[in-house]
């Protein structure tokens, strides 16, 4: 019998100031992706309303207190913050280790300019599925322009190197 | 010389810089053109071809002479042009294409042999012979030809590239853009102003005139503070609008440090690319020359720089001018001129009758010749200011395959509606000269734009400006001896043009090509509506019939490296980690790249010389105790849903419908041509849910796939898929003892009945939900056990320990990929796109029960012939040094020629197992052909060897370790 | 180029892979016989005008698109989720 130590994706990477930007890990504890059967989104949707969420439209995602769901995906969302997710009429997935996400205070509309092909200026409240650099993001417009990037957990390195080149570039011009 | 009563400020000599290595002071935001004019520098360059003595001929982007080249060593930057870069204290500008210096330039000989080598030279004497061109004529044209050379050293600077986004992008910060911007950032819609030079207000900067009674630089100043006080409002100055591309696209060069000298992390330029709904150009117009003899002596200029030097920079072009020129600008650089105190010594109007026939002056001009009423009459000067007119700034307009229009009434061309969709023109650019009429036109357009997006604007109040109308008379070219140039850039003259009709080069396209007029970075800026105009002269044909060439992007030069910022080194790609990466630094493995991702090569240990000697330790250790090697890279998709196993059915060629639960199966997907397109196993955790793995290689292809099929081929399949690949960090344990790791590490030990050969079910350790699945890529008695990624470097940690105990440890990519040859077992080496099924030896596998991707033409005569090409195993005969991948395979005895060729192999190793090179590879009719000698020959390599033929599996055939 | 997915809105190419035409929407029957299936995988029009090509949206939404375009002015008159015009 063995003691597993956990490792988040960013651990040793972050957090990094960079000019007037700050970037530190978002831990993700419990993810599940869902993908309603055909024809199931709505009976999907009613299990998730005694939760206390509801399924968000297309490019936004929901709240409530530390649970929330994200749009990520043509049928296909993810829910945040439920330990044990009753049973829905979807395909459901855990995808607590999948992702790394990383925090982007400051300059976070200037900095995402330089590595997203999206316009950010308005995005709070929004998701987007999008490409950052080379790597396929989802990206959470927070309020006061923060923005919280997630790619693939094995690219966090890559995704902290090109925010703080990118956040030092924004940063120079002053 | 610097003007005493004129500029648009105090100056202040506070920048320092120099110029081929003389230093000059300099006014801060400067252009190095208006410093060195004001440091009396006229010979700044030497021409591309006949290397002519050159000076400054503009005050912009368009410039052709006075290309420079910035810095010195990896971060030079060629080809600069010196009326764009600004100045910055320690800015070393240096000439470019003259040896040894800029006034005594060796090359200035081929100006001498100029009657040879006019347009076309090259073409017709650099023919033969044929073996010449690659060892005597390139390397010689190379040297000569060219301008700015590259350091050939990496570039270190920075460079960065963006997005931006907007509902009007205003192109051109002049009166006209200016107006265009206002009215649209009124409304409250998006707007970018995107402006080359530092500073808004366009060719009012150097103008002398009045808006609403004063003068037009304070209105300028009136509306650029305007503008900046709106937040929807993004002004961007020094950027120009590069290039029109399609769905509202546009790219645009930032200079940043460019301008402004080095800073730690400073980019040198940024390259935006602009998605805009609607654009509003507003380019202006650029002047044009009058080939004239002799008309590119330091010193002879364009006369709107004249007075933009004059009028904005505060500095004379020359100490006695002439003005000539074929429109009313003459007059008002006269005027402008004589205001600024300078010696304006002869006003040369063509429209009565007065021409410059020559020029004098070897490093600048002296003197030129005037032709009047038939007398002609030489004139003492050193500056010449010349207008053949403007022409419009059409050239975005151009990047979609507009072609633009003749306009009888300005002599030029004018953009033709609609080149570039939801783009419109205002202002000079739209073919409007006059200030008052900028500002009306682009009132008007801007309103319709802003109309047709669903805003309400409203035509403001224009302010009054000057309305006086352009009037001109076209004048091409001056009779006279002598070159009269037209392309600066290039050195074309006129003489080159009318070789080009002669020899029947008679479009305009051809023309271009044989003279290269237009061509190269200038783009014919200065020189495009002069050059057709005299070709549709040499022709007999009229201007509009003669049509112009295709302007193309970029507008002005773009550094490769701003374009593709970020890209270099590891930027080129995104680094995948696995959960095991740092423990295997940590080993000192040699970690490689497996597509994206790295993995380790081998793991060396004390005394290990080779990775041969780590290597062979590795397989060892897997054959007799057990290794663990991180597989997390594999390809891994959860697929669910009542259509789950019918999907699985469709894409695998053979059958998952009927896999049991807790039970794993390999299976292979074909392309819809019959062809393999990856392998991998797939296990079933429930009913309806499966889960599956790809190869490293093909994991983004197989989900792409997946989607397809799902939404193209087959959406009344009800089953959904989603990568689980980074979720689960994934080890495999192979070898004799790996059971007893697995059992020093999951809570509840497991034997042969609860996980036998292909089974596979969930597991804990320390209560940590994991999986565990008994499958194999060694031969070996073997598991991969799968934690959650947070994970996966502390299983990692533990499975090596446990592994260190029982005899074994960490193994790498060298190791398993000789297990796995050894056993016979494919990757991408042997499923390389061009083998099928059948090639492969599993054609058995290709169910003919049920319809799947690939099965119907996996089918076709042509794959299932028996002389194609079939994976074989193959062992040295005798003593043979080296067998390489790659290497192609002949019949004994036959010649190792193209027609002979028989087979080739696609993977090789050495094997500790069996002591003796291995390797697989695809032989015709190499089934039927075990035992038999054949003969490898490596061409590139210099091997020639004999191997025998033999089945894949090398190592236990029977597979009883497996089951073990 | 920009391409307007009927889920995300308009986004810039980078964010799609082309696939080709969208012809691989009509997949024969297995036993169609060998010149259905040769049309099927290998055989394409080159057209100088419209052409209907299938892109996945693959670094957005996930969606698979019908995308009408004109190969001389690069004009996209029309974008369609694949499921739909499979169904």
């Amino acid at each position: 019998m063995v003691d597993l130590i956990l490792k988040t994706p960013c651990e040793g990477l972050l957090p990094v100031t960079a000019g007037t930007s700050t970037l530190t890990e978002v831990n993700i504890a419990d993810a599940w992706s869902i993908a309603p059967f055909d024809g199931r989104r709505d009976a999907t949707a009613a299990v998730l309303k005694k939760q206390g969420l509801s399924l968000p439209d297309v490019g936004t995602y929901v709240e409530n207190g530390e649970k929330s769901i994200l749009w990520i995906g043509d049928g296909q969302w993810l829910v945040f913050g439920i330990a044990d997710l009753p049973p829905l009429p979807a395909a459901v997935t855990n995808q607590s280790d999948g992702w790394a996400c990383v925090r982007i205070d400051g300059a976070a509309i200037d900095v995402m300019a330089r590595l997203a092909p999206v316009d950010l200026r308005h995005a709070e409240g929004r998701v987007l599925r999008t490409l950052v650099g080379h790597m396929s993001a989802i990206v959470i417009g927070r309020s006061g322009g923060v923005c919280d990037v997630m790619v693939m957990r094995s690219m966090a390195a890559t995704l902290v190197h090109e925010l703080t080149v990118a956040a030092k570039g924004v940063a120079a011009r002053g | 010389m610097r003007l005493s009563n004129a500029g648009t400020r105090g100056q202040q000599l506070t920048v320092p810089f120099t110029f081929d290595g003389v230093r000059y002071q300099g006014v801060k935001g400067e252009t190095l053109a208006a410093a060195l004019i004001a440091n009396d520098v006229k010979l700044v360059a030497r021409s591309f071809k006949y290397h002519r003595p050159r000076g400054i001929m503009s005050a912009g982007s368009e410039e052709p002479n006075a290309l420079v080249t910035i810095g010195r060593g990896a971060n030079a930057e060629p080809n600069v042009r010196a009326t764009v870069q600004e100045i910055y204290e320690g800015l070393e500008a240096y000439s470019q294409n003259a040896w040894p210096s800029l006034k005594n330039d060796v090359m200035a000989v081929n100006d001498l042999a100029s009657p040879f080598l006019g347009a076309g030279f090259y073409y017709k004497t650099f023919m033969w012979p044929k073996a010449f061109w690659e060892k005597l004529y390139e390397p010689i044209i190379r040297r000569a030809a060219g301008l700015g050379g590259l350091s050939g050293q990496p570039d270190t600077d920075t460079y960065e590239k963006a997005f931006a986004f907007c509902d009007v992008l205003v192109i051109g910060g002049g009166p006209a853009g200016l107006m265009a911007a206002k009215i649209a950032g009124e409304t409250g819609v998006d707007v970018i102003l995107a402006e080359e030079d530092t500073a808004l207000g366009g060719r009012l900067l150097g103008e002398i005139e009045d808006i609403n009674g004063a003068p037009a630089t304070v209105w300028v100043a009136k509306m650029t503070a305007e503008l900046a006080a709106m937040p929807n409002v993004r002004i961007m100055t020094r950027t120009a609008v590069t290039g029109a591309y399609d769905q509202g696209t546009f790219g645009a060069l930032e200079r940043v440090g460019d301008m402004v000298g080095r800073k730690p992390d400073l980019p040198q330029s940024c390259f935006w690319r602009i998605s805009a709904k609607r654009a509003i150009l507003c380019a202006g117009a650029l002047e044009r020359s009058i080939a004239f003899p002799n008309n590119d002596r330091p010193g002879v200029m364009m006369a709107g720089a004249v007075r933009a030097y004059a009028n904005r920079w505060g500095v004379a072009s020359g100490q006695r001018i002439a003005v000539f020129g074929n429109n009313n600008d003459v007059q008002r650089t006269a005027r402008d001129l004589t205001a600024a105190g300078l010696d304006v010594v002869a006003i040369l109007d063509s429209r009565e009758g007065t021409t410059v026939v020559g020029t004098k002056g070897r490093h600048g001009l002296q003197s030129i010749t005037v032709s009047q009423n038939g007398t002609t009459k030489d004139i003492a000067l050193d500056c010449l200011a010349v207008t053949g007119g403007w022409n419009p700034t059409v050239h975005l307009t151009c990047h979609m395959n507009g072609r633009p229009i003749w306009d009888e009434k300005i002599a030029s061309f004018v953009p033709s509606a609609g080149a570039v969709p939801n783009m419109v023109t205002a202002g000079a650019c739209h073919g409007v000269f006059d200030t008052m009429g900028c500002l009306a036109d682009a009132a008007q357009i801007t309103v319709a734009v802003l109309k047709n997006l669903g805003n309400k604007a409203k035509s403001p109040d224009l302010p009054e400006a000057d309305s006086t109308p352009y009037e001109i008379s076209p004048l091409w070219s001056v009779g006279g001896k002598g070159r009269k140039w037209i392309d600066f850039q290039n050195d074309v003259h006129v003489k080159d043009i009318k070789l080009a009709a002669q020899e029947n080069f008679r479009s305009v396209e051809h023309m271009k090509r044989y003279t290269t007029q237009g061509m190269a970075p200038d783009q014919g800026k200065s020189s495009n509506v002069l050059a057709l105009a005299i070709l549709a002269d040499v022709t007999g044909r009229g201007i509009p019939e003669t049509g112009t060439t295709t302007f193309r992007p970029p507008f002005v030069p773009v550094p490769i490296a701003a374009m593709g910022a970020g890209g270099a080194g590891t930027g080129f790609a995104p680094q995948r980690f696995t959960t095991s990466h740092d423990a295997l630094v940590t080993a000192g493995a040699p970690m490689i790249e497996a597509g994206l991702w790295y993995r380790p090569s081998y793991i060396p240990q004390a005394g290990e010389k080779t990775w041969r000697q780590s290597c062979d330790r590795e397989v060892n250790m897997v054959r007799n105790a057990v290794g663990v090697v991180d597989v997390s890279t594999l390809g891994k998709i959860d697929i669910q849903g009542p259509d789950a196993a019918q999907l699985l059915d469709f894409v695998y060629s053979n059958t998952f419908s009927t896999l049991k639960l807790n039970k794993v199966r390999y299976g292979i997907m074909l392309r819809e041509d019959g062809h393999v397109l990856d392998d991998g196993t797939t296990a079933r955790l429930g009913e309806n849910h499966y889960v599956i793995t790809t190869t490293t290689a093909a994991a983004g292809l197989v989900m792409r796939h997946l989607e397809f099929v799902l939404q193209v081929l087959r959406p009344d399949l009800d089953a959904k898929v989603i990568s689980v690949t980074e979720q689960w960090a994934q080890f495999a344990v192979a070898g004799p003892k790996s059971r007893d790791v697995i059992n020093a590490i999951v809570d509840t030990p497991i034997d042969n009945d609860s996980f036998p050969y292909m089974g596979c079910g969930d597991v804990t350790i320390g209560d940590i939900k994991g999986r565990l699945f008994r499958i194999s890529f060694s031969g070996e008695h073997a598991y991969e056990i799968a934690v959650p990624g947070r994970f996966g470097a502390s299983l990692y940690d533990a499975l090596v320990a446990k592994a260190t105990a029982h005899g074994g440890g960490a193994y790498g990519m060298e190791a398993l990929n000789v297990l796995r040859i050894e056993k016979g077992f494919i990757t991408h080496a042997e499923i390389h796109g061009r083998t099928t099924a059948f090639d492969i030896g599993m054609d058995r596998m290709v169910s003919q029960k049920k319809d799947s991707i690939g099965q119907a033409l996996s089918r076709r005569e042509g794959l299932l012939d028996e002389t194609r090409a079939q994976l074989v195993g193959l062992k040295p005969v005798g003593a043979v040094k080296q067998v390489s991948a790659g290497a192609h395979l002949f019949t004994a005895g036959n010649e190792a020629t193209r027609e002979n060729h028989d087979g080739y192999i696609t993977s090789v190793a050495f094997s500790p197992t069996m002591d003796s090179m291995l390797a697989l590879g695809f032989l015709h009719n190499g089934r039927a052909r075990h035992g038999e000698v054949i003969r490898m020959v490596d061409h590139l390599r210099g091997l020639d060897a004999q191997l025998e033929v033999c089945d894949p599996v090398f190592f236990d055939p029977e597979g009883g370790r497996l089951r073990g | 180029m920009r391409i307007e997915c009927p889920v995300c809105g308009a986004r810039d190419l980078r964010e799609f892979y082309y696939k080709g035409d969208a012809v691989a929407l009509n997949r024969p029957d297995r036993d169609a016989g060998i010149d259905a299936w040769d049309n099927y995988v290998h055989l394409r029009d080159n057209p100088a005008g419209q052409t209907r090509d299938l892109w996945h949206h693959e670094a957005g939404c996930g969606a698979w698109l019908v995308v009408t375009r004109d190969t001389t002015t690069h004009l996209i008159s029309d974008v369609t989720l694949a499921r739909e015009v499979a169904r």
